[in-house]
């Protein structure tokens, strides 16, 4: 798929996930079932990656989809993507989850692996479409990190691990563990912001 | 808490939400301060923009049909929790509409022994009605409210917050129930300040099986429609009174 279709298709499905969202709001159930099948496979993914016990994130998967088909009117298309405010919910559920449990750091370690595999190895018409320009930008700005930065952020990111826990995996200080995180934080904010200008100017 | 507002420490917090490693009583505070103030949900907007694309390199997994079939049965069934969930804007908001508006002798559908002793003190003796509070955010303070007597056509509207309309667009209040498409009751006149909105028959048969409220923002020529086109700027429950 060439850049420019894969711009309009997934500006296409966008904006399809808009109008489901909002047909959901008013509670269509067809809108709503719609949005669930293009939509879950990506976020139980999202949530087999962080939750240990693939019950406990079907679980979480039904309650999250539950919310959005209670709060579907409060999504904002002037401020984040469908899938962005989707995948909000489902990792802020997650992650509440995993703060009461101990069982995070069970689940596979190929976090750092995947963040570099983005748009390459998504399969299905969803990645297809989503993972053109944004996922491309973080992409980059992922891959301009230093290893430690990246697999630290990686780490925290898919497998929801605390500072605590990254440093236990990767055998460092708490500090610098820290560090690593709070200084590829900052460092992906400006190339990602600085990419965005370039796009709004260009 | 006005260290939250300097820029470079709300980037920081706002980036570290939500990748996860703020965590404790930390987390629990930041999104407390979240809800208040919308510098702070900006910046954790921001930051779900910059990250959450992260999530597209995950392998899709289809769940299993029961997934669905668990999420299907809920939504006819909705748990004890979403019904107190209008009850606590009830509580929240009744004193003020209240004071402004209407007032009733027992709230319908909430049993007579969950009602907030301020609500029941406060509607005795006031005529039977119909009243919505809407809210742009879920759980955010109402930002709008509307009202009717129960057999009266004149639906009275008070915009707490105004919306903020391009050239060529109107706001039109649709009237949401579980089983049936959103049902189109009327343009708001005006979306600032109070207004009157001409209803189509009185308040009873117009709200009868409504729930929820919602207004969204329309294109000029097409005040018709008998569906909703925009986004909703305003969302909250329809609530029967006497």
């Amino acid at each position: 798929m060439n850049s420019s279709v894969a711009t309009e298709s997934r500006d296409t499905l966008t904006a399809e996930l808009e109008n489901l969202l909002a047909r959901t709001a008013l509670h269509d159930k067809k809108a709503f079932a719609r949005l669930y099948e293009l939509t879950s496979p990506r976020l139980f993914g999202v949530l087999l990656q962080m939750i240990r016990s693939r019950a406990v994130a079907e679980e979480i998967l039904q309650e999250c989809f539950i919310r959005i088909w209670q709060h579907a009117g409060t999504y904002m298309s002037l401020k984040s993507q469908p899938m962005t405010w989707m995948t909000s919910i489902v990792r802020n559920r997650a992650l509440d989850y995993l703060r009461t449990q101990k069982n995070a750091s069970v689940v596979p370690d190929d976090a750092e692996e995947r963040v570099l595999d983005i748009a390459d190895e998504t399969p299905g018409i969803l990645a297809e479409m989503l993972a053109a320009d944004e996922a491309q930008s973080l992409r980059d700005c992922m891959a301009a990190l230093d290893a430690n930065q990246r697999k630290s952020i990686a780490a925290a990111f898919y497998r929801g691990l605390t500072h605590d826990e990254v440093a236990a995996e990767l055998g460092m200080a708490l500090g610098t563990v820290k560090s690593w995180i709070r200084r590829g934080l900052e460092r992906l904010r400006r190339c990602i912001d600085g990419q965005a200008l370039i796009e709004e100017q260009g | 808490m006005m260290r939250y507002f300097k820029p470079a420490l709300l980037d920081q917090l706002a980036g570290a939400y939500v990748l996860g490693t703020l965590k404790g009583r930390a987390r629990q505070r930041f999104v407390r301060l979240s809800q208040a103030h919308p510098v702070i949900q900006q910046a954790i907007i921001a930051w779900e923009n910059r990250l959450l694309p992260l999530a597209l390199a995950v392998t899709p997994v289809t769940p299993p049909k029961r997934v669905w079939k668990s999420i299907h049965a809920r939504l006819d069934n909705p748990p004890h929790k979403s019904r107190f969930d209008v009850f606590a804007l009830l509580r929240i908001t009744a004193p003020l509409a209240l004071g402004v508006l209407l007032g009733v002798g027992v709230l319908q559908y909430l049993p007579k022994e969950e009602l907030p002793q301020q609500v029941t003190q406060q509607t005795e003796g006031v005529p039977e009605s119909y009243v919505g509070f809407l809210t742009g955010t879920a759980g955010a303070a109402p930002t709008m409210h509307a009202s009717a007597m129960r057999r009266e056509s004149v639906l009275f509207i008070k915009m707490i917050e105004p919306v903020t309309l391009a050239p060529a667009q109107h706001l039109v209040l649709w009237g949401l129930s579980k089983d049936n498409p959103p049902k189109r009751i009327g343009i708001v006149p005006a979306p600032e300040g109070k207004s009157r909105m001409m209803l189509a028959a009185p308040a009873d048969i117009t709200f009868k099986g409504i729930t929820t409220l919602a207004v969204s923002i329309e294109a000029d020529g097409a005040e018709n429609n008998t569906a909703p086109i925009g986004e909703f700027v305003r969302q909250g429950p329809c609530v029967k009174l006497w």
